[in-house]
């Protein structure tokens, strides 16, 4: 075997110790990588497979007023023309322009079409009958649309599973018989599939009539889309939708990403992109742990090279033999972490749902080992390669004669030879020879001295970290990427200005003190800024998330709190199984005449193309004063939630056009609409009872905490006006004794569920708590992590100085007052640490409230500056820089004999 | 015949510009096959600083070094850090006045590294006989830190002068060392050296060694 590696093998394990918490550190950050991928890819997995069928491998839908079978395939047509130009003649548009006037052929304007990979067309509508209510769908599952598994014949419907239904059983539906073929967990809540023609018979549509076309784009950045999804499940969420340039310059066209019809899931990759960012963060903190794992044992090594080097050793085989203790350590880490990133997953996915109702099922795979071992064993060479590269300044690197340049640096107070004997003076140089001496390793060590060394002063990257924040925080455009970039920008800042405010301190605080102790003690804790400030600026880092995410769970927590007060008005909540809670809520009020019972209802619709969902009740004085707004609402009045205002870019005191864009529909649907069912769908709200361009009115906001779905409120009126009547599925009930209503129940409405306020509100609760669960285990990870940097990097300190302290030994300083010398030290850095992290952390805080959150969920969050959320992590980490520095390093560590 | 070590000129100082400090400022100096020098001066002299410039672990800032060894010259200050370090593996063998042994390895094994270096893995048994030799029989898989100080330089010296190398360079060997130590240290370094033919420069501010070199180089303070 190689004696070098020999070496370093029994290096290892002789000083246990170091190489444990070596070990450990790495290790840590390996699972926390693994731990948040699979949680990721758990979670992402199970939001593609509660897809909609009929939306399954759809990118963008497309929308055009006058939708008909005629049009669609007009468009079919084009598109096959458009892919085999030589026969085609020239394509006409007005088709697609109703009621107006056929316009020039326009030249490229179907050029888009080139990106269509495939297109359907689909119905769908809400069905109300015998008081039970189904969203129907209609796909082209004959003619072999997505997916292929669901060909469905005529009368042959699958149901999701939300309508209780069975395999089998038989539905009259129109005075016909279907049959349940399947049952499925569509992700749409009462939905029945059935093939077009049959939706269009069920929902009564004008023939031909279409909801929309379906259709997949060739994604240009798909390449990239994939690749950060394999790196990160939940990263492209980030990204602005592909192929929104695509649109086509048609008037009145409309084509969209499809998630614009699934907020749910958009919900959910927000979640998962927020949660993959952080662990980003848990990530880059456990980067510079490992580095500073790599400069502690370079340290430790030292005198060691310079004695093999003059032995005759080359610089290649020292830096090989180093890199490869280090891998050797990086790879039994990995190994561990690999497992422990499993472990900590499957226990973070069942104590947390992440907001998802199933469990999604933790699974390794060939990438997260690919990651975590480029985290732990590339890492850690990389890290070698750096302790090895930093012990040269980058600029002098081409110019000067190298070994005077490494003379030179050797000299420099504060890189080698401060506290260090003369021994290790040269030991320092030779090293830097050893450094020096290589080719890659000179290029290597420019990059890594451009990110690690002190730039004095290091203005010029915060400035443009600066430049990075007011861009990702101050433009949407940036979407969430601005926004953690701006966090992240923040945090480097944070951590770059450590060795500046060291080296402030160092002067300021020079002959503080009338203790010469003291003195001393402060002046060993600002004194070696270049072998403090990696590990000082992760704890930082580490503290500042921390600190930041504790700040808004706590936000949102009080916030949720509060909407929660305004939802749960009431003491108990009633939930048919059907529509009928009008005549319910008419037999309550006269069977208890002092209850105070209200009724509700909601549907789902679109508008404007997004999915919206609307509530209903009557909104008097005493409804709408539980949204903090005064009067009873009025006709074509609305409350709109956050999130629906900043998706159709609305805000309070507009008007909406709510008036059905589709003129040829008009007179045919309004018998229809007459009826008792609905269906809704097409460019606004189609299907209206009146054709007068009336418009809604939105008079107030209201936070929409939680929801997935923008949300509208109006009085019952004004939605039956629109969509005819729907009746109401839940009942709030206050004054009423529990027993007797029970009771009462039994005879009048078996079958309704009764919820209670306390226990409706604690389930709220316990959902958000476990939500967040995931979050808060991530910053405490990166806190841990941090903790262990900063000890590592303490040791590097005291091993430096091993020589000092047994002279204070030999002068006479008790033990005693040794360690208050080490407790003094420790808290100076730890105030620094505080200093620097205290203000990041309310950064954080602020960011995540008021920007990540409103561009991922369309809510915005009230920071509230809760003494806890801040108070613990900055204990944490003052404490953790205390006892790094009290803590004792093992005694026989130090590799130089 | 040509000196195995001659320095002309040579000039070595630390720091940059204005605070270029010279150490060693022109000095020249000749010694021939087989000679034993010892290097006086008080400390900070330059006596450590002579001794890397002649092992080509420092280079030096102007003048010429040449090392000679089997009718090939070369010159140290012509040739690049990777170069020196493949010419000192072979030629020079450095034995120093503290931590010389890796503490990692074994006595045996610290002893072998010149033999695996210059691919002489062959003569291991040498080594352990060159050991048994030394008194150090049973510590050959002992490690360092469990000998004494004069053991740890015995080992230090055997290491420097298993591949047999024309030159051997020791940094105040026995300024760690008790007298009697000292004294059985400086012995069989010399002996040795003699026995190999080899030269011998010794950093020193012992007299008694001085007096046992051939020549003695006294470095200004
Ligand atoms: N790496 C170095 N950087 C700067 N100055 C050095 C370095 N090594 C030695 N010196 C200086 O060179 C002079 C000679 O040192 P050295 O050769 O170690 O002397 P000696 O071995 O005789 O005690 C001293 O003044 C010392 O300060
Ligand atoms: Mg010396």
């Amino acid at each position: 075997m190689n004696p070098l590696l020999k070496s370093a093998l029994r290096f290892m394990a002789k000083t246990p110790w170091t190489a444990l918490t070596a070990l450990l550190g790495i290790a840590l950050g390996v699972a926390s990588t693994v731990a948040v991928h699979l949680i990721s890819l758990a979670v992402s997995d199970s939001v593609l497979t509660t897809r909609p069928p009929h939306l399954r491998q759809v990118t963008h839908i497309a929308e055009w007023p006058g939708a008909d079978m005629n049009s669609y395939f007009e468009l079919r047509r084009h598109w096959r023309q458009v892919q085999r130009p030589q026969t085609s003649g020239p394509l006409r548009t007005d088709h697609f322009q109703a009621g107006r006037a056929p316009a020039e052929p326009v030249e490229g304007v179907w050029d888009w079409l080139r990106e269509v990979e495939f297109m359907t067309p689909i119905v769908e509508g809400q069905l109300a009958l015998n008081g039970r209510r189904f969203q129907v769908v209609g796909a082209d599952w004959l003619g072999g649309a997505p997916p292929p598994g669901l060909a469905l014949t005529r009368q042959a419907v699958v149901a999701d599973s939300s309508l209780g239904l069975v395999v089998n059983e038989a539905l009259q539906l129109n005075g016909e018989r279907w049959t349940v073929v399947r049952t499925v967990d569509s992700g749409v809540s009462l939905g029945l599939f059935v093939d077009i023609g049959d939706a269009m018979a069920l929902l009564q549509r004008s023939p031909d009539t279409l909801s929309f076309v379906a259709l997949r784009l060739a994604e240009p950045g798909a390449g990239l889309r994939t690749w950060l999804e394999r790196l990160l499940p939940g990263l492209s969420a980030g990204l602005p939708a592909a192929g929104a340039e695509a649109v086509p310059k048609l008037p009145d066209w409309r084509l969209q990403p499809v998630a614009s019809i699934l907020p749910e899931q958009q919900f959910s990759k927000s979640i998962l992109f927020n949660l993959g960012a952080l662990g980003m963060l848990a990530l880059l903190v456990a980067w510079f742990l490992i580095y500073q794992v790599c400069v502690l044992w370079l340290r430790q090594q030292e005198t060691l090279l310079l004695r093999l080097h003059a032995i005759g050793f080359s610089a290649n085989e020292l830096v090989g033999g180093f890199l490869l203790s280090v891998a050797a350590l990086g790879a039994i880490a990995t190994l561990v972490g690999i497992f422990g990133g499993y472990g900590l997953a499957a226990l973070l996915v069942r104590i947390s749902t992440a907001g998802f109702d199933a469990l999604p099922a933790v699974d390794m795979s060939a990438v997260v080992v690919a990651k975590a071992l480029i985290s732990g064993l590339g890492v850690a060479v990389a890290g070698a390669w750096l302790a090895f590269a930093k012990r040269k300044p980058s600029a002098e690197a081409s110019s000067r004669s190298p070994t005077r340049v490494l003379e030179r640096l050797a000299t420099e107070p504060g890189i080698g030879r401060v506290g260090q004997s003369r021994a290790d003076g040269q030991v320092g140089h030779t090293v830097l020879a050893i450094g020096r001496s290589n080719g890659w390793l000179t290029a290597l060590g420019a990059l890594g001295g451009l990110m690690l060394r002190r730039v004095r002063p290091p203005w010029l990257g915060i400035g443009l970290g600066a430049i990075l924040i007011a861009a990702g925080m101050g433009l949407a455009e940036t979407g969430l990427y601005g926004g953690f970039a701006a966090i992240l920008a923040a945090g480097l800042i944070a951590a770059a200005l450590v060795a500046p405010l060291l080296r402030l301190l160092r002067r300021r605080l020079h002959n503080s003190g009338h203790n010469l102790l003291a003195r001393l003690a402060v002046r060993e804790a600002t004194w070696h800024e270049g072998d403090l400030s990696a590990a000082l600026g992760a704890l930082i880092l580490a503290v500042g998330a921390s600190v930041g995410v504790s700040l808004m769970v706590d936000s949102f927590e009080r916030d949720f709190a509060r909407m929660l007060e305004q939802r749960l008005a009431h003491e108990t909540f009633l939930e048919l199984p059907n529509q009928d809670g009008e005549r319910l809520a008419a037999a309550l009020r006269s069977a208890h005449p002092a209850a105070l019972v209200q009724a509700y209802g909601r549907i789902s619709t679109r508008l404007r193309g997004q999915a919206v969902e609307l509530g209903y009740t009557d909104f008097s004085a005493a409804e709408t004063a539980r949204y903090g707004y005064r009067r009873p609402l009025a006709e074509n009045e609305a409350f709109a939630s956050e999130s629906l205002l900043v998706k159709l870019g609305l805000s309070v005191g507009d008007s909406m056009d709510w008036s059905p864009p589709i003129p040829a529909f008009l007179a045919e649907n309004a018998a229809v609409a007459g009826e008792s069912f609905v269906a809704n769908s097409g460019l606004a709200v189609e299907n209206a009872v009146d054709s007068g361009g009336t418009a809604l009115r939105i008079v107030h906001e209201f936070p929409g905490f939680g929801e997935t779905t923008p949300r509208l409120l109006m009085n019952a009126r004004t939605v039956a006006r629109r969509f005819g009547d729907l009746g109401f599925d839940r009942i709030g009930l206050s004054g009423i004794d529990m027993p007797a209503l029970e009771g009462w129940l039994q005879d009048w409405a078996p079958g309704t569920r009764v919820r209670e306020r306390a226990a409706l509100r604690s389930a709220a609760l316990e959902i958000f708590d476990r939500t967040f669960a995931i979050t808060r285990a991530l910053a405490v990870l990166a806190l841990i992590i941090a903790v262990i940097g900063l000890y590592n990097a303490m040791m590097a300190l005291r091993l430096n100085q091993k020589a000092g302290v047994s002279l204070l030994r030999a002068l006479g300083l008790s033990a005693a007052e040794q360690r208050r010398l080490a407790l003094i030290r420790g808290g100076v850095l730890g105030a620094c640490a505080i200093l620097l992290a205290l203000p990041l952390g309310l950064f954080i805080g602020f960011a995540l409230c008021d920007v990540i959150n409103p561009r991922a969920f369309g809510w915005s969050l009230d920071l509230s500056i809760s003494a806890g959320a801040w108070a613990w992590p900055m204990l944490l980490g003052f404490t953790a820089a205390v006892v790094a520095s009290v803590m004792p390093t093992p005694g026989e560590a130090g590799g130089a004999n | 015949m040509a000196p195995v070590i001659s320095l002309q000129g040579v000039c070595k100082g630390y720091g940059d510009g204005a605070r270029y400090q010279p150490v060693i400022d022109g000095m020249n100096l000749d010694i021939p096959a087989g000679e034993t020098v010892a290097v006086c001066g008080p400390s900070g002299s330059g006596k450590s600083t002579l001794l890397n410039l002649i092992a080509g672990i420092a280079a030096v800032d102007a003048g010429a070094l040449v090392l000679r060894h089997g009718g090939q010259s070369h010159a140290l200050h012509k040739l690049a850090e990777a170069q020196r370090t493949a010419l000192r593996r072979r030629l020079v063998g450095y034995v120093f006045q503290l931590f010389n042994l890796v503490p990692t390895l074994t006595v045996l094994e610290n002893v072998a590294l010149p033999l695996h270096l210059n691919k002489m893995e062959e003569r291991l048994s040498e080594a352990v006989r060159r050991l048994q030799g030394l008194g150090l029989g049973e510590h050959l898989d002992a490690f360092p830190e469990t000998l004494s100080g004069g053991e740890q330089q015995r080992v230090a010296i055997a290491r420097a002068l298993i591949h047999e190398p024309p030159i051997v360079l020791a940094d105040e060997p026995t300024g760690n060392l008790d007298a009697g130590n000292s004294e059985r240290v400086a012995d069989l370094l010399f002996t040795e050296a003699e026995r190999l033919g080899c030269v011998l420069v010794v950093a020193t501010h012992s007299p008694a060694i001085a007096a046992r070199a051939q020549r003695r180089v006294e470095l200004g303070g």
